[in-house]
């Protein structure tokens, strides 16, 4: 799946890393206090590319995604300090305009989380918060959403029905679809497929993999096969620390770090 | 676990032999056919009591204006429509309020003012109705005589056709004055209600919507609103239920005149504060039974708004499935 693996395997081919779309410095994040749930985070998420945080429950790998649209924000006393760069600006700064940042970063739950209204304005949603569109072009941007998130074929005849009565994994793609549908820069995915079955499973992984060559996509799971198979980069996180970053084969066949060594293989986490 | 799957049921089985079942499910069927009992019994002898007037007056009990214990002529109409009147004008300032308040509450109030503001408005629910009914009489009724209703008839009254609702002597006491206090009581029920509602929406559901970009307005109107719906018209129904039959307050405040004027600052009547006020000295039969009629009017109104709610969430929920 990954592009990066030379026919030998070798570990030694990497691409060199694209520019960076984001980048993250000395990132420390707080819940409540002075109990840092992020340790003074650096990274550089590649763009166009797909960027995995795996780690154990806790490790501030889900934390670290909600600092990248600022959805913390929604809940008072959560505070980052650090910075975060979009293309070179800080969104941390108070005075970046939120609703600008999350139409270019948007977000995909670990739940599917489709809004209780039709299929159709569930996609339409998003848009109109940007966009004033003519019916003809918004059936447009939502069909080429519905494709884009491979689910056209399955709704196609049902766009006026409740988004809540897809079954769980169309749920995930209707709010993949709808999180394209505003076209974004940035996919932020938490855990997008834990709630589902393989099936379902291997359909998003794909979209995924469909996806990386417009988005730069980050993605949390639980799941390290997964994380092999659709990340280019991976970021090993262990208690609120970035322990090792790396192209993905690489961090599961050669890591630098023995506590990487360790996770990946299963010896603990 | 497969061990304690097998053995477990038989051990029950020789146990209780079903006797300690049997007794519990007598008691709640008894129970639950209590509530049956009890209000088929309401209903029979509302219906019983009031066969004297519904007889010599017809449907013209409904329809007619004039209530008059000496004459013995009883007509419903001015008692219905007060209550009708009273319980619309208090939806009508509630319903806004009282969704500004909940969506203060679960959207943009601080976490410091959260419980101070959520524990004056469920006191306030607290607050017995005569109460408001004392605090109405002598406290809004002057505010209202001297301020207020002076107000509305030298703007709103000047305006055709709607100012025909503010026409009049500012009495002070009157249809609005009890719509207002009526407003007040229900208040707390249809905050406390909508809040609860409105914090069913999953956290993940609201950061979504947040996560696209939405307002906080936004987020309200297109998603906390369409995902709480049916608890929210719950909640109008239950306060509009309390609102029809609320007594005490009303009576104090409405005015007590049975006729109808097409002012709403005029004094009127409505249903329960008609019987609370005139059981007392309903000597004849004809008056006893035009009251009891009344109760019966006020025990389908209620009975209506309350099936209408069932069949609009029903429809509701057939048409967007879940929830």
């Amino acid at each position: 799946m990954s592009m990066l693996m030379d026919p030998m395997g070798e570990a030694t081919a990497f691409e060199q890393m694209p520019g960076a779309k984001i980048r993250i410095k000395d990132l420390r994040f707080y819940y409540k206090g002075d109990v840092a749930a992020l340790k003074g985070i650096n990274l550089e998420l590649a763009e166009k590319r797909v960027t995995a945080f795996i780690g154990p429950s806790g490790c501030g790998k889900s934390t670290l995604l909600r600092v990248l649209n600022r959805i913390y924000d929604l809940y008072p006393g959560q505070r980052a300090t650090g910075e975060v760069l979009l293309d070179g600006r800080n969104i941390l700064e108070p005075a970046y305009d939120l609703t600008e940042l999350r139409s270019k970063v948007g977000m995909v739950f670990q739940k599917p989380t489709p809004f209780p209204l039709s299929i159709y304005e569930n996609i339409a949603f998003g848009i109109r918060l940007y966009q004033r569109l003519p019916k003809s072009e918004m059936d447009e941007r939502v069909e080429w959403a519905l494709r884009k998130a491979a689910l056209w074929d399955e709704v196609k005849d049902k766009l006026k029905q409740s988004g809540m009565g897809l079954s769980g994994g169309q749920q995930q793609r209707l709010c993949i679809a709808r999180g394209i549908a505003v076209k974004p820069e940035v996919l932020l995915l938490d855990e997008p497929a834990s709630a589902l079955d393989p099936i379902s499973t291997a359909k998003i992984e794909q979209l995924i993999d469909e996806l990386r060559t417009d988005y730069t996509i980050v993605i949390v799971t639980h799941n390290m096969q997964q994380a092999v198979r659709v990340a280019d980069y991976t970021a090993f996180m262990y208690l609120g620390n970035l322990v090792e970053f790396g192209p993905t084969q690489k961090l599961f066949q050669n890591p630098d770090e023995q506590q990487t060594r360790d996770y990946v293989t299963g010896r603990f986490g | 676990m497969t061990s304690t799957v097998s053995v477990l049921p038989q051990q029950r089985a020789t146990r209780l032999a079903g006797l300690g079942d049997a007794i519990f499910g007598g008691l709640a069927w008894g129970f639950a056919i209590t509530v049956l009992v009890l209000l088929t019994g309401v209903v029979v002898s509302l219906v019983w009591g009031s066969l004297p007037a519904l007889r010599t007056f017809g449907f013209d009990f409904l329809v007619t204006t004039s209530w008059n214990p000496v004459t013995e002529k009883f007509g419903a109409l001015p008692a219905i429509y007060g209550t009708l009147m009273t319980s619309t004008i208090a939806m009508v300032i509630a319903i806004p309020v009282s969704f500004g308040i909940s969506i203060f509450l679960t959207e943009l109030c601080p976490p410091m003012l959260k419980r101070p503001i959520g524990t004056a408005i469920e006191l306030l629910a607290a607050v017995p109705s005569i109460i408001f009914g004392i605090w109405g009489l002598f406290v809004l009724s002057p505010i209202m005589q001297t301020v207020i209703q002076p107000a509305l008839i030298a703007t709103i009254g000047q305006v055709p056709i709607i100012g025909l609702l503010f026409q009049g002597a500012p009495y002070g006491i009157g249809i609005l004055t009890a719509g207002i206090i009526l407003s007040i009581m229900v208040l707390p029920y249809m905050v406390s209600i909508t809040r609860d509602v409105f914090e069913t929406v999953p956290a993940q559901v609201r950061e979504s919507a947040y996560g696209l970009g939405a307002t906080t307005w936004e987020v309200v109107r297109r998603v906390i609103l369409p995902y709480s719906r049916v608890g929210v018209i719950g909640a109008f129904m239950l306060s509009l239920g309390r609102a029809l039959g609320e007594t005490m307050a009303v009576t104090f405040v409405v005015g007590n005149a049975a006729r109808i004027s097409s002012s709403i600052l005029q004094p009127g009547t409505t249903i329960s504060a008609a019987l609370a006020n005139e059981f007392a000295e309903a000597g004849d039969e004809l008056h006893l039974a035009s009251l009891l009629g009344l109760g019966l009017i006020l025990f389908l109104l209620t009975f209506a708004v309350i099936g209408t709610a069932r069949l609009l969430l029903l429809r509701l929920n057939q048409q967007f499935g879940g929830h």
